[in-house]
C-alpha cells in the first residue's frame, strides 16, 4: 500500500482562475503589464453621452403631456449604462417680513456658503435582479451625490429662482405672459417682492450592468444631465394674482398665505445657469502593490521589478479590480484643475505622494476630456 | 384543502371531459349558490354581504362625500382588502386596479351630479374574508348588490348654482336610492375545451387559463383579460374557447342580473 | 406616525409638482389615433444582451413610422434560474416586476395587472419543469414611453414587453416551448404561440367601437402577431450565425 503519490500542478482557465483567486489573477496580469480588462494601468474606459432625447424640452414634435423630464442623459462606460433624468418642482421660500436684498446676505462668508448654493435630490437605482429596499450601495451613492453637488458650488441659488410671469387675457380673449425678466416695466413688482418661488430639481438614476464603483460615472452622467437641464418659465393667472394684491397690501400677508396656481409654460424654457468654473467631472484610482511572488515564471532573461513597489490603475472596472484593491482614489476635478473633492482609502498599499500627484494630473486630463464631450453633444 | 399531483390530474381529466364532470355536480354554466345580505351597516350609505357555498365571505361598503367635481376627476375609489393577503400582493393590487378602472370608466357619472359644481364621490370598501378561490366575481356582485342598496342623502338646494362656490344643502333624513347600473365581472375558467363558470378551488387549481369577463348594459364589454388561476396547468387556449366563454356569459349574465335584481 | 422614507432623499416635503399649461390646440390628438392604427412602417429595433450582470437581456426600440422621433424603448433583463431558498419546489417559480425609468406615467395599481398578466403568460411558456429548486426573475425597465398620459393606452407596451420578455429568455437560454410573441389590433393585445393556434393571452382593456365578434379581434391580432415573430425569428437566427 506504499503507492507513491503523484503531485501533478492544479492549472485552470484564465475565466476560472479569474473567479476563484481574483487577486492571483490579477497580479498576473499585471506582471504582464496589463490589466484583467486588457487596458493598460492609465487608460480610461471610453464614454458615450447622449441626451436619450428624453427630455422635454429636446424635441419640437414630441407630445409633451405628461412628460415632465427637464433633462436627461443616458451615459454608456465600458458595459455599464446609466440613465439620468431630471424632474422638478416648485417650493415656496418662506420670506420673513423685512425683506433682505439677496446682494447683502451673500457677502458673509463662512457657514453661509452653502446657503448660496442649489440642491438636487438624486435617488440612485442599481439593477441587480433583485426587488425590495435600497440596498447601501444605493443609499450611499445618493447621499454622497446629493452632498458634492451642494458643497461644490455647482448650482448656484439663484439659478433656481422661479421668476413668476403674469398672464393677462384681453378683451378678445387672447392670452399673453408677460415675465418681469424681458419687459423691464413696472409689472407686478408688488407680487414679486413679497412671494418668492424656487425651482426644486430631483434626479433619478438608474444603473445597469454594473462593472465596478459607480459613484464616479453617476456623477458624470449627472453633470451631462444638468447641463441639458432646461427650466420651463412659469406664470400665474392675471385674475388669481390681481384677487390676492389687495390683500398682501394690508401688511397681513405674513398670516394670511393663499396658494397660488403656479403654472409651467410649455413652449417656453431656459437652460439651468451652473457655475460653469465649478462644473467638474470625476475619475477614481486604485493602488496596487505588485506581488513579485505571485508573478508568471520567466523564463529567459529576468525583468527587474522592484520589491514591494505599487502601480496606480485608472478608472477601476470588473470584479477582480474591485475585489483585489483595497486602496482606491476618487477624484472630482474640473478642467482647469479645481478640486471639488478628493477620497483617499487608504488600504493595503501605501499611497505615495506621487501616486496622488499623479491621480490629480490624470483626473484633470480626464476631466478635460469628458468635458470636451459635453460641448461636442450639445452641438 | 392541497390536492396532490395524482389527485390534480384525476381532477383536471374529469373537467376536461365532454361534458365536463365539475366536482360538485354543477354544469359547465351553473354558480354555486350565495346568500346576499344587504343594508345591514347603519354607518354606510350602501352595504352588502355575500357568502359563498365554500364560506368565502366578501363584505362590501359604499359611502360617499361631496366634491368639487373640477377639482376631484375621480368620481369612485375602490379599495380591496383580502384576508391572508398582502396589501401590494399582485392578487389584492390587480383586483383593485380592475375594479376601479372598471367602475369609474363605466358608472355613469351623471348619476352622481349634485349640481354644476359639485358630485358624490363614492368610497367603495372591500374586504373579503377566508377566501378559497378567486374572489372577483363574488366581489362584484357585492358590490352590484351594495351600489343598488345605497342611499343618498336628498338634495333640497337649487341643481343650478352657477359654480358659484355655494354647498349644496340636504334634507335632515329622506334619502334617494341611487339609480345607477353597475358592470359584472365574471371569471371563467378553460379547461381544455371546456368553459367553466365561477370556477371553485379545486377547479381554479387544475385550469388551463382563466378569463374574465366584464357584462355591462347588456352585454359584453371591456376589460376583457386572461387571467392566472394556478401555476402548474396553466396553458395556451384556442380561440375558439375565448368566444365560448363570451357566449356563455351572454347567456347567463341575464339571469344572474335577475336573480341578484330580487334581493 | 411619520412614515417617511428614510432610505431616500426626498427633497422638501412642500415641494409642488410641475403644473404645465394644458395646450390649446386639442385638434392634434384627434388626428393621431389614425397615425397609430397604421401598423404597416411600424419598426423594431433589437439588440440582445446589453446588461451584462444579467443572465440574459433585450433591447427593445419600437418606432411608429420612419421620421416620427417618438419611440417606445424598452430593457428587459432576466436573471434566472437561480437557486432559490427555503422549501423544495419541483419547479421554477417565475417573477415579472415592470417598472417605469424615467417618466412615471402608470399607475401603480395597473404596473401590477400587467407584471400579473405577464407572468401568467410566461408560466405557460417557459419550461418550469426543467428548473426545479429555482426562481427566475424577469425585469423589464420602460425607458422611454411616447404614448400620452390618458390612460389605458398601453397595448403597445404590453405586446413589446412580451417581445422583450421572450427574446430575453432567448438570450438567457432559458428553455421556452415556442418563440411566444404578441399582436395588437386597435385596444387589444393577444398573446399566440403554437403558430397563432393558441392564445396566451388576452388583454383588451378599453371597449373600441368595432368589433364585437372576438375570433376576428383576433385574427387581426395574428397578423401583427406572424410580423413580429418573423422579426423576432430573424434577429434571433442572424446573432446565431454572426456568433459562430
Amino acid at each position: 500500500m506504499t503507492d507513491s503519490i503523484e503531485l501533478r500542478p492544479i492549472s485552470f482557465h484564465p475565466d476560472v482562475l479569474a473567479r476563484i483567486a481574483p487577486d492571483l489573477s490579477m497580479q498576473r496580469h499585471l506582471s504582464l503589464g496589463l490589466r484583467p480588462s486588457l487596458r493598460s494601468f492609465e487608460e480610461f474606459r471610453n464614454v458615450e453621452i447622449s441626451d436619450g432625447g428624453l427630455s422635454f424640452a429636446s424635441k419640437s414634435d414630441i407630445d409633451r403631456k405628461g412628460n415632465n423630464i427637464l433633462g436627461s442623459n443616458v451615459l454608456k462606460c465600458g458595459k455599464t449604462m446609466v440613465v439620468t433624468s431630471i424632474t422638478g418642482g416648485i417650493v415656496e421660500e418662506n420670506i420673513s417680513g423685512s425683506y433682505v436684498d439677496d446682494e447683502s446676505a451673500e457677502s458673509s462668508n463662512g457657514a453661509d456658503r452653502l446657503s448660496r448654493f442649489g440642491q438636487i435630490y438624486p435617488v440612485v437605482e442599481v439593477e441587480r435582479g433583485r426587488v425590495g429596499a435600497p440596498t447601501d450601495e444605493e443609499m450611499t451613492l445618493s447621499q454622497r451625490l446629493h452632498d458634492c453637488v451642494l458643497h461644490s458650488g455647482l448650482i448656484p441659488k439663484k439659478a433656481l429662482d422661479v421668476a413668476v410671469g403674469i398672464r393677462s387675457t384681453d378683451s378678445e380673449g387672447s392670452s399673453s405672459i408677460l415675465y418681469p425678466d424681458e419687459e423691464e416695466s413696472a409689472l407686478s413688482s408688488g407680487l414679486k417682492s413679497r412671494r418668492k418661488w424656487t425651482y426644486v430639481l430631483y434626479a433619478k438614476i438608474q444603473v445597469f450592468s454594473r462593472d465596478g464603483p459607480l459613484f464616479e460615472i453617476c456623477w458624470n452622467s449627472l453633470i451631462y444631465a444638468l447641463k441639458t437641464t432646461q427650466l420651463p418659465r412659469a406664470f400665474v393667472d392675471e385674475r388669481t394674482a390681481d384677487l390676492k394684491i389687495p390683500v398682501s397690501m394690508r401688511g397681513r400677508s405674513a398670516t394670511i398665505r393663499e396658494t397660488f396656481d403656479i403654472i409651467c409654460d410649455a413652449s417656453k424654457f431656459q437652460p439651468l445657469r451652473l457655475n460653469e468654473e465649478n462644473v467638474a467631472f470625476a475619475s477614481n484610482f486604485a493602488i496596487i502593490d505588485i506581488d513579485p511572488e505571485a508573478e508568471l515564471p520567466k523564463d529567459g532573461d529576468e525583468m527587474q521589478v522592484d520589491q514591494g513597489s505599487s502601480v496606480l490603475l485608472a478608472d477601476i472596472q470588473g470584479e477582480a479590480e474591485e475585489a483585489s484593491v483595497f486602496s482606491t482614489i476618487s477624484v472630482i476635478s474640473s478642467e482647469s484643475g479645481r478640486l471639488k473633492h478628493f477620497k483617499v482609502v487608504g488600504g493595503s498599499s501605501n499611497a505615495s505622494i506621487e501616486n496622488l500627484k499623479k491621480s490629480l494630473n490624470l483626473a484633470r486630463l480626464r476631466a478635460s476630456d469628458l468635458s470636451a464631450k459635453a460641448s461636442n453633444g450639445a452641438r | 384543502m392541497v390536492l396532490s399531483v395524482t389527485e390534480k390530474s384525476y381532477l383536471h381529466e374529469s373537467l376536461a371531459s365532454v361534458p365536463p364532470a365539475r366536482p360538485d355536480g354543477r354544469k359547465a354554466n351553473q354558480f354555486r349558490p350565495i346568500e346576499v345580505f344587504t343594508d345591514f351597516l347603519p354607518a354606510s350609505n350602501g352595504s352588502s354581504k355575500v357568502v359563498a357555498s365554500d364560506g368565502t365571505e366578501c363584505l362590501v361598503s359604499v359611502k360617499c362625500k361631496v366634491v368639487d367635481h373640477a377639482v376631484e376627476e375621480d368620481l369612485v375609489v375602490v379599495d380591496v382588502d383580502i384576508a391572508g393577503h398582502r396589501d401590494d400582493s399582485g392578487l389584492v393590487q390587480g383586483i383593485a386596479s380592475t375594479l376601479s378602472k372598471v367602475l369609474s370608466t363605466q358608472l355613469d357619472r351623471s348619476c352622481l351630479r349634485l349640481t354644476k359644481k359639485y358630485s358624490f364621490k363614492l368610497y367603495i370598501d372591500v374586504l373579503v374574508l377566508s377566501s378559497f378561490s378567486h374572489p372577483l366575481t363574488l366581489i362584484s356582485f357585492a358590490v352590484y348588490s351594495a351600489l343598488n342598496s345605497t342611499q343618498l342623502p336628498k338634495l333640497i338646494s337649487s341643481d343650478d348654482d352657477l359654480e358659484v362656490a355655494e354647498l349644496p344643502t340636504f334634507h335632515d333624513y329622506d334619502f334617494v336610492k341611487l339609480d345607477v347600473s353597475v358592470p359584472l365581472l365574471f371569471t371563467l375558467a378553460i379547461c381544455g375545451k371546456n368553459v367553466l363558470v365561477d370556477p371553485a378551488s379545486n377547479e381554479s387549481d387544475v385550469a388551463n387559463n382563466g378569463l374574465l369577463v366584464t357584462w355591462s348594459n347588456g352585454k359584453v364589454t371591456a376589460p376583457i383579460k386572461t387571467l392566472g388561476l394556478n401555476e402548474d396547468y396553466v396553458s395556451g387556449v384556442s380561440p375558439q374557447s375565448l368566444q365560448d366563454s363570451i357566449k356563455m356569459i351572454e347567456q347567463v349574465a341575464p339571469e344572474v342580473l335577475q336573480a341578484l335584481g330580487g334581493i | 406616525m411619520n412614515i417617511t422614507d428614510r432610505r431616500r432623499i426626498l427633497g422638501p416635503s412642500n415641494a409642488k409638482p410641475l403644473i404645465f399649461e394644458k395646450p390649446e390646440s386639442s385638434e392634434q390628438e384627434v388626428q393621431q389615433p389614425q397615425e397609430k392604427s397604421n401598423v404597416e412602417n411600424e419598426s423594431m429595433y433589437i439588440k440582445n444582451g446589453l446588461v451584462s450582470n444579467a443572465n440574459g437581456s433585450s433591447y427593445l426600440e419600437l418606432k411608429n413610422g420612419e421620421l416620427s422621433e417618438q419611440c417606445t424603448i424598452l430593457l428587459t433583463s432576466v436573471y434566472g434560474p437561480r437557486p432559490s431558498r427555503g422549501a423544495f419546489s419541483s419547479k421554477a417559480s417565475l417573477s415579472v416586476q415592470f417598472k417605469e425609468v424615467t417618466i412615471e406615467k402608470i399607475p401603480s395599481g395597473e404596473l401590477k395587472e400587467i407584471c400579473n398578466f405577464l407572468s401568467n403568460i410566461f408560466s405557460a411558456v417557459i419550461n418550469l419543469e426543467r428548473y426545479p429548486k429555482s426562481g427566475i426573475d424577469i425585469f423589464l425597465s420602460l425607458v422611454q414611453n411616447p404614448t400620452t398620459s390618458d390612460e389605458g393606452n398601453l397595448q403597445p407596451i404590453i405586446a413589446a414587453c412580451v417581445n422583450g420578455i421572450t427574446l430575453a429568455l432567448a438570450d438567457a437560454g432559458i428553455e421556452i416551448f415556442d418563440t411566444v410573441s404578441a399582436g395588437t389590433y386597435k385596444r387589444n393585445v393577444v398573446a399566440f404561440s403554437k403558430n397563432g393556434t393558441e392564445v396566451v393571452g388576452l388583454w383588451k382593456d378599453k371597449e373600441d367601437d368595432t368589433e364585437n365578434n372576438i375570433l376576428n379581434v383576433i385574427e387581426s391580432c395574428k397578423e401583427s402577431y406572424l410580423k413580429n415573430r418573423k422579426v423576432i425569428i430573424e434577429y434571433l437566427i442572424r446573432s446565431r450565425d454572426a456568433d459562430i
